[in-house]
């Protein structure tokens, strides 16, 4: 039986005749609809900026959380299907926590990243001839920022469980001009100071809202451990663009 | 007929375990760390590590007949129970004091034994009874109180994290766990002391002690305690305390490591030689009275019965 | 609980240079409860002969009242003072008597003996509870830190010690063994026996 090509899209284990996976592909798609996150490394460490769309002036800004902590060394923003995000994130956790536990260190950036796309992979797998758990491909693409015994690095991960390590990335729906700019100014001496300004920068050029520390967040993971900006502390980068 | 019912019950330790059993010998070709993630399935994670446990149809009675067990003194291995552990709860936060010695039977196997597990920078826990199993649970503690801050943006209470581990404990009752813990910190509520042990007991309290000398320590800490000791008086307790259980006490001894709990985390005071706190006293510390802690130096050539050591061996 | 660690204590004999030492710990204990630290085990026969009684701490006391009165007896019967090795007969059969039904100790006997040249040489013996002799041409241990004292003694001991190196030696065996004993400790005592004087010293030990 011929299947056209809407048929191959149900399935999310299923090859279409010229090797692709629509539901992945679709999944990356998503992430083009995503707010904008920007990840840069600099010598010093590794700086986060995400974009918040707050659609409605009734809408608690502070409670849009699109960076967040993974162990104290390692940091993450996100675009995408943020939900999805959640459980990706709630595994790198446990992952980092588990290597603690059993070996006495902090986890490699890398492994937490391998970790993550592993679980990435796991859609349409069932598990002990129980219905599969995850039903379709993460809707979600992740800036993984850490410091390890190599240095500050940043990971980007997609859901087809693919990951590449980058010395400035951006993702969501304003990256293919984020990202031409951050290959224009990007620099192997880029201090943090620079890296934070530079985040906000880029970010206000493809954002749709006036930037201001409301709509924007900004995180670093320098090492002394990971860090969210407040306020106080946005407002100077936000002066100082 | 108990052990008949628990032998078809599903919410019996034993259940679990067989759970376990079965699922560890299923997976044995595709086990988690194969997949090159310890963290298991999504965020669907196993409550507890899992164990091999022996392969016989009630592995919970084989388990309390060969291993160390309180109710049974005759059992096949033996886990080291000579300690003294204390911590008590005053006005300035909280102290905990341990000694350092490991027996096995009369031997002494170490005189410098970590019996502090610092959990976290709030939280500490005491060690007595088995080494490893405090080590293991109480690390595993550390890691499940640090999820709950990252998830929840907020530090564990003692109360919560205490909780976590007696009921984790609880699910192993039976199988030869052996501990005696106090999970000491201070959160919302101020300081906080918790013991817990193996049985699944888990009781709050403002002072306790743990372990073969522990009667020793009692005796000297209810007679000094008062809620508003002074940092330096609440110090000098647990030491002098640990010290009397040290010196009378076969299986405790060597060394006092002293911890203070305060508002902003734990803080280590010091390791403190007990034979050299019986002869010269702790040294130039805040809240030692000068001078050894020794009965016969206290007592030396206050009457005849006690001639000054000089003075009798001339 | 074994009726030989009742009350805890270990006792140590070296030989060295036309000299032997002789020492012990100084507690007594009830198990894990620790109740005297000046508890003596460890008496004179003659002006030459030193015993040591390890183990349960009653025995102590009934075993060396009997050694006193039959060394007495000897003493007056015979018209001389009793040899070492003599002694050290003595001491296993009064134990063997009690064969079905023994006294609680391990003794230890240290002593020098007369040699027909008017010199002396150094004697260590020790039996076990119903009197199986034991001579040793080095050094003798017995009491509950006994396995750790054959380890201390293996490494320390070497032959033909001058009596202030053979304190040394019988001090540092010793102190560090009842340091690995829960049962002893508490403070040591050491005797140096030489053909002119005895030595006696008491050591502060670790007090936990």
């Amino acid at each position: 039986m011929f299947l056209t090509r809407s048929e191959y899209d149900r399935g999310v284990n299923t090859f279409s005749p010229e090797g692709r996976l629509f539901q992945v592909e679709y999944a990356i798609e998503a992430i083009k609809l995503g707010s904008t996150a920007i990840g840069i490394r600099t010598p010093e460490g590794v700086v986060l900026a995400v974009e918040k769309r707050v659609q409605s002036p009734l809408l608690e800004a502070s409670s849009i959380e699109k960076i967040m902590e993974i162990d104290g060394h390692l940091g993450c923003a996100m675009s995408g299907l943020t939900a999805d995000a959640r459980t990706m994130i709630d595994h790198a956790r446990v992952t980092a926590q588990n290597h603690r536990f059993t070996f006495d260190e902090a986890i490699k950036v890398e492994s937490a990243t391998q970790a993550v796309c592993d679980l990435a992979l796991r859609f349409g797998e069932s598990v002990h001839d129980e219905e599969a758990m995850m039903s379709r491909p993460f809707g979600v693409a992740l800036l993984i920022a850490g410091i390890d015994e190599i240095g500050p690095q940043l990971y980007h991960t997609d859901p087809s469980g693919t990951f590449t390590r980058y010395d400035a990335k951006a993702i969501g729906s304003g990256s293919e001009a984020a990202q031409s700019e951050l290959q224009d100014k990007w620099h192997k001496q880029i201090t943090l100071k620079e890296a934070q300004v530079l985040t906000l920068r880029v970010l206000k050029q493809v954002m749709e809202e006036k930037l201001d520390q409301h709509n924007v967040q900004l995180a670093q993971v320098t090492p002394t451990g990971f860090e969210i900006l407040d306020e106080t502390k946005l407002q100077e980068v936000i002066e100082a663009m | 007929m108990n052990s008949l019912a628990q032998r078809f019950s599903t919410t019996s330790p034993l259940a679990h375990f067989r759970k376990i059993q079965r699922l560890a010998d299923e997976d044995e070709d595709v086990s988690d760390a194969a997949w090159g993630s310890q963290a298991g399935f999504g965020s669907l994670t196993k409550g507890v590590p899992t164990f091999t446990v022996p392969n016989l149809p009630d592995p919970t009675a084989f388990l309390r007949l060969h291993t160390d067990d309180h109710a049974d003194p005759n059992c096949r291995i033996k886990i080291q129970h000579g300690t003294t552990t204390l911590a008590f709860r005053f006005q300035g936060g909280v102290i905990v004091a341990v000694d350092s010695r490991a027996t096995a039977g009369s031997y002494v196997a170490s005189g410098t034994v970590k019996k502090v597990i610092e959990i976290n920078p709030y939280l500490l826990g005491t060690m007595a009874g088995g080494a490893a199993d405090c080590q293991y649970w109480e690390t595993y503690l550390g890691i499940h109180c640090r999820l709950h801050e990252l998830r929840n943006r907020e530090r564990i209470s003692v109360s919560a994290a205490s909780k976590y581990l007696s009921n984790l404990v609880y699910g192993y009752k039976g199988m030869g766990l052996s501990m005696g813990t106090m999970i000491c910190g201070w959160d919302k509520t101020g300081p906080t002391i918790f013991y817990v042990d193996s049985d699944g007991t888990r009781l709050k309290g403002d002072l306790f002690s743990v372990g073969s000398g522990s009667t020793f320590a009692y005796g000297v800490l209810d007679q000094g305690y008062r809620w508003d000791l002074t940092d330096e008086e609440a110090q000098e307790l647990g030491r002098r305390s640990i010290y009397a259980a040290g010196h009378r006490d076969a299986f405790s001894g060597n060394t006092c490591n002293l911890y203070h709990v305060k508002e902003d985390g734990w803080r280590f005071i010091g390791n403190f030689d007990i034979s050299k706190m019986h002869y010269e006293g702790p040294g130039d510390v805040p809240g030692a009275p000068g001078g050894g802690y020794g009965y016969a130096l206290r007592v030396e050539g206050k009457s005849s019965a006690n001639p000054p050591v000089a003075e009798a061996a001339a | 609980m074994s009726i030989m660690e009742l009350n805890g204590g270990s006792v140590i004999a070296m030989v060295g240079k036309d000299c032997v030492a002789i020492a012990s710990d100084l507690r007594l204990g009830n198990q894990a409860l620790g109740l005297s630290s000046n508890f003596q085990r460890i008496f004179p026969v003659t002006d030459r002969i030193y015993v040591g009684l390890p183990g349960l701490g009653t025995d102590v006391h009934t075993l060396w009242e009997k050694f006193r009165f039959r060394v007495n007896m000897y003493t007056i019967k015979e018209e001389r003072e009793i040899e070492p090795e003599t002694f050290a007969h003595l001491v296993s059969s009064t134990l063997y008597e009690h064969r079905f039904g023994p006294y609680f100790i391990e003794p230890v006997i240290a002593g020098l003996a007369k040699t027909p040249s008017g010199g002396v040489k150094p004697f260590i013996a020790a039996t076990d509870l119903i009197g199986c002799l034991n001579f040793a041409k080095d050094f003798v241990v017995a009491g509950t830190a006994s396995s750790k004292l054959f380890g201390m003694a293996e490494g320390l001991w070497e032959p033909d010690l001058e009596p202030e190196d053979l304190f040394e030696t019988i001090s540092q065996a010793l102190m560090n063994a009842v340091d690995r004993d829960a049962y002893s400790g508490w403070g040591c005592v050491v005797h140096v026996i030489t053909k002119d004087k005895i030595v006696t010293r008491t050591l502060k030990g670790r007090m936990d």
